[in-house]
């Protein structure tokens, strides 16, 4: 499967448009900073959460992700995803063309059967234009106009060291909050270039889990050999990887993905991070124990 | 026997300049096609004088071939994706590119000056093309489109130098860096409508501000969530003609300077008629809006999810004149209430769901039941709801017996009457017997095809219908298709209709527009048939899936079709996963 990347003309040179690969990748942004993470000492882990919902998981059948999240809440392997496909671009016309626009990761996955009541889980239900959804999904993590003066402040101080922003032009802090329409910076251990995800490309765990495998595993492979090499080509977020995914909430915890229902997990998400499983420790007082179980299990 | 020589009848009593004058005044697309089939010199005398020419879908004719016919073209409006791309059902590189349009009107002599596109990939290349090849270019509206960067809105900018409009609706654009709004060059003041409140990035406040200052025809702007009030407010100061505002982000200190000054320039703004934006909102700057509320016929709040109750309620009691209602289902069925005992002119509403959990969505039948009570010239409905009822539908229909537009969303698409426990049949047929003038209908809900019986009896006006999670059979289907003659485009996703409905009456899908099924029970070897008999048909099996991979197995199941009439026979330019058997 070709899986490519896509890399906005935005960031770097304003090239007009880039033809894509279709729906299996999220919108991804290159943004080349150092890498740089509160040390350990900073961590203020969450509660154990775990990750291994639901028990031992065959690989190799198509998830039903339906409405209740707990089915969403492992996160899956590519195995999981026979469905997703990278389509050719289009011949004919200039192949200069821009796909823009955050697609809902529903499209990649499809859902058949099972009663359709899991509304967003069944492509193309509710039938909501994709823009609107979009905006849906970023005024949600927004707050009410009050509150959100007081959060950017946090923010910016927070993260003033850290923050590239998008355009390097001032951006007031609300709309910083919303602006760049649900993309986190996601940062893996060992490799000192940071990404960005579109998480409103996403509307579950897996999807999101294997935007990430795509975006680390097959970047590491094809770019530069100065980062560490990533040993296991595959299963990034397998409960047996040496990976995990963390992410940091609007209070500055650090948590395990998997944990809260897919859309609280969207409004409180500030950025993730694809820690070393070593590293995990004292995270999660049970995920060791099912980790320990899932071991054992064949994927 | 009274036999006529062909000579002595006349159909033409007048010289062609007459007629083509008289042809002037007939501007609807459907009366002009009409004349065209009089007889050959009125269609000549009509191709000739043929200024606007709307194709409602992108492959059913070739660029050629409209500028053979209609050398005098100067507006062009094309749709391309089908509807249901909405939804993301389509792929985005189905299809739908404007380029090669842009590129045969440019070779040819057309001196286009207005091109409106819906559902189509517009490329920069496309725009930039568009901007230096058409002198007079006046007028750009793009409506869910995407492919394009602010780069090309620069090129529009810097190239069209008559440009009048250009107007940006729910697009997907990629910012980019660089300030598109700068390149309007200084010469430039004949602007009369900017939308650009679907771009997602920054905006270089300073040259928006330079550029309402020189456009004293502008009478339509809508700004995007980067405009903060301030620069609202200075922007009005320069354009308290205008009749069509939306606003950016809508946040400030109730006591800031910049509010009060945007409070007393309000009063002063007595033209503004049509009013949306808000897509972040401070409840308690509503007020300086309440002075243009007693004249406006538009309100769109459906990108506010700030306002709740209350303060929606009060904003809407001073909106009597209100037309047209666009808002989110945070208003509540109360809230609707109010809209009925206030909004008596109303003829259009749109409520938006805010919240898709499970569960989450406010509105009830009780709403809709309240609306249809107090505001009877309701001809246009879209609506998304927990939960409906039979009996609120037939109260509705009574109520509001001239609909034309009805589109009924519960969210849970196979809910029954709660009330029940019955399918919704009663309820929309209901709503097609009542409404005879309607023209366009979408259906949620348990529905049987007891439904569809009622809509090819009754529907005699129907010309777009919209189908999901409904049906029993085969027979279903065949009842519309059957019955509703003047049905132009039918989109079903996961029904129970197949092969037997698909093939009853072949013909009757050159009558039509276009047909759309998904997720049904209609097979390769189906369509394969229909393709065969009906040449004149382009049937498209759009296959994402890796697995199917275009088996040859005629019983397989298709997971797309769309099917649609062209007079070019098949499109040159679809991708590998779209099959045109």
């Amino acid at each position: 499967m070709e899986g490519g990347l896509i890399l906005l003309g935005g960031g770097g040179g304003g090239s007009s448009g880039v033809s894509t690969k279709e729906s299996a990748v999220s919108k991804v942004e290159v943004v080349s900073e150092a890498s740089s993470y509160p040390a350990e000492s900073e961590l203020e882990l969450g509660l154990g959460l775990s990750l291994g919902g639901s028990g031992g998981a065959t690989g190799k059948t198509k998830p039903a992700c339906s409405s209740s999240w707990g089915e969403c809440g492992r996160i899956l392997t590519a195995k999981d995803f026979p469905s997703v496909v990278s389509h050719k671009a289009n011949n004919g016309v200039p192949s200069s063309i821009a796909v823009s626009g955050t697609k809902r990761a529903a499209e990649s996955v499809s859902h058949e059967g099972g009663s359709p009541t899991g509304v967003g889980h069944v492509v193309g239900w509710p039938p909501i234009r994709a823009y609107r959804m979009n905006s849906l999904v970023n005024q949600a993590k927004a707050p009410r106009a009050e509150e959100d003066k007081e959060i950017c402040e946090k923010d910016k101080l927070k993260d003033a060291s850290k923050k590239k922003l998008y355009n390097g032009n001032k951006i007031s802090s609300a709309v910083n909050e919303k602006g760049h329409l649900g993309f986190v910076k996601v940062n893996m251990d060992g490799i000192p270039i940071g990404r960005k995800v579109d998480l409103n490309a996403h509307s579950c765990y897996e999807s999101l889990a294997q935007a990430l495998e795509d975006m680390f595993l097959r970047s590491a492979n094809s770019v530069g050999a100065e980062k560490e090499q990533v040993t296991k080509p595959s299963k990034l977020l397998d409960e047996s990887s040496e990976f995990v995914l963390t992410y940091e909430d609007k209070e500055g915890d650090w948590m395990l993905v998997g944990d809260v229902p897919w859309r609280m997990f969207l409004s409180s998400v500030r950025r993730l991070r694809i820690m070393r499983t070593s590293e995990a420790n004292g995270l999660a007082p049970r995920f060791h124990e099912s980790n320990e179980r899932q071991r054992s299990k064949p994927i | 026997m009274l036999w006529v020589s062909r000579k002595t009848i006349k159909m033409n009593y007048f010289p062609d300049e007459v007629l083509e004058h008289m042809f002037f005044f007939i501007t609807s697309h459907k009366d002009r096609n009409s004349v065209s089939l009089v007889c050959k010199s009125w269609y000549k005398i009509e191709r000739y004088s043929r200024q606007r020419v709307f194709i409602g879908n992108c492959y059913s004719i070739s660029p050629e071939r409209l500028i053979a016919r209609f050398p005098g073209l100067k507006s062009l409006t094309l749709k391309g994706k089908p509807h249901f791309a909405d939804f993301n059902l389509v792929p985005h590189e189905w299809g739908g590119f404007v380029y090669p349009w842009i590129e045969a009107l440019a070779k040819s002599r057309i001196g286009l000056e207005e091109l409106r596109l819906k559902r189509m990939v517009v490329s920069d290349e496309s725009l930039e093309f568009l901007s230096k090849s058409f002198v007079n270019f006046k007028s750009l509206v793009l409506v869910s489109c995407e492919g394009f960067t602010t780069d090309g809105l620069a090129a529009i900018a810097a190239n069209c130098r008559f440009l009048r409009e250009l107007d940006l609706q729910e697009n997907e654009v990629d910012d980019q860096r660089g300030h598109w709004l700068s390149c309007f060059p200084e010469s430039c003041t004949s602007l009369v409508t900017l939308n650009f409140a679907c771009l997602k990035g920054e905006i270089n406040l300073g040259a928006l501000e330079r550029l309402v200052v020189r456009s004293p025809n502008l009478k339509s702007l809508r700004l995007n969530h980067a405009v903060p009030l301030d620069t609202l407010q200075k922007l009005l100061m320069q354009a308290p003609q205008l009749v069509d505002l939306g606003t950016g982000s809508y946040v400030d200190d109730p006591s800031s300077e910049a509010y009060s000054k945007l409070k007393s320039v309000f009063q002063r703004c007595k033209s503004i008629r049509s009013l949306s934006g808000f897509f972040e909102v401070a409840p308690h700057c509503m007020s300086a809006i309440y002075p243009i509320c007693r004249n406006l016929t538009f309100l769109n709040l459906s990108y506010a999810p700030g306002l709740h109750g209350n303060e929606l309620t009060k904003l809407i009691q001073h909106c009597r004149k209100l037309q047209r209602l666009w808002i989110l289902d945070c208003i509540g069925d109360k809230g609707l209430g109010v809209v009925a005992s206030t909004c008596k002119e109303l003829q259009e509403l749109r409520v938006f769901p805010s919240d898709l959990g499970p569960g989450n969505a406010a509105m009830t039948e009780e709403g809709l039941v309240l609306l249809s009570e107090g505001c009877p010239k309701l001809n246009s409905l879209l609506y998304f709801c927990q939960q409906m009822t039979n009996a609120a539908l037939i109260t509705v229909a009574k109520n509001c017996p001239n609909f034309i537009r009805f589109r009924l969303c519960i969210l849970d698409p196979v809910k029954c009457d709660p009330v029940t426990n019955q399918p919704l049949d009663e309820g929309f047929g209901a709503i097609v017997h009542f409404c005879k003038g309607l023209k366009r209908l979408s259906l949620t809900g348990l529905l049987t095809d007891q439904v569809f019986n009622y809509i090819g009896m009754y529907a005699e006006q129907l010309e777009m219908l919209s189908i999901a999670f409904a049906g029993d059979s085969d027979e279903g289907m065949l009842y519309v298709l059957n019955g509703c003659k003047k049905l132009r485009k039918l989109e079903i996703m996961k029904s129970r209709f197949g092969n037997a409905a698909l093939l009853e009456d072949m013909g009757k899908y050159e009558a039509m527009r276009s047909l759309w099924m998904s997720s049904c029970e209609v097979t390769l070897g189906g369509c394969k048939t229909l393709a065969e008999k009906m040449p004149r048909l382009s049937v498209e099996i759009i296959n994402e899936s890796e697995q199917m991979e275009f088996s040859h197995d005629d019983r397989q199941k298709v997971d797309k079709m769309y099917l649609y009439r062209t007079l070019v026979g098949h499109r040159k330019d679809s991708p590998a996963f779209v099959c045109i058997l």
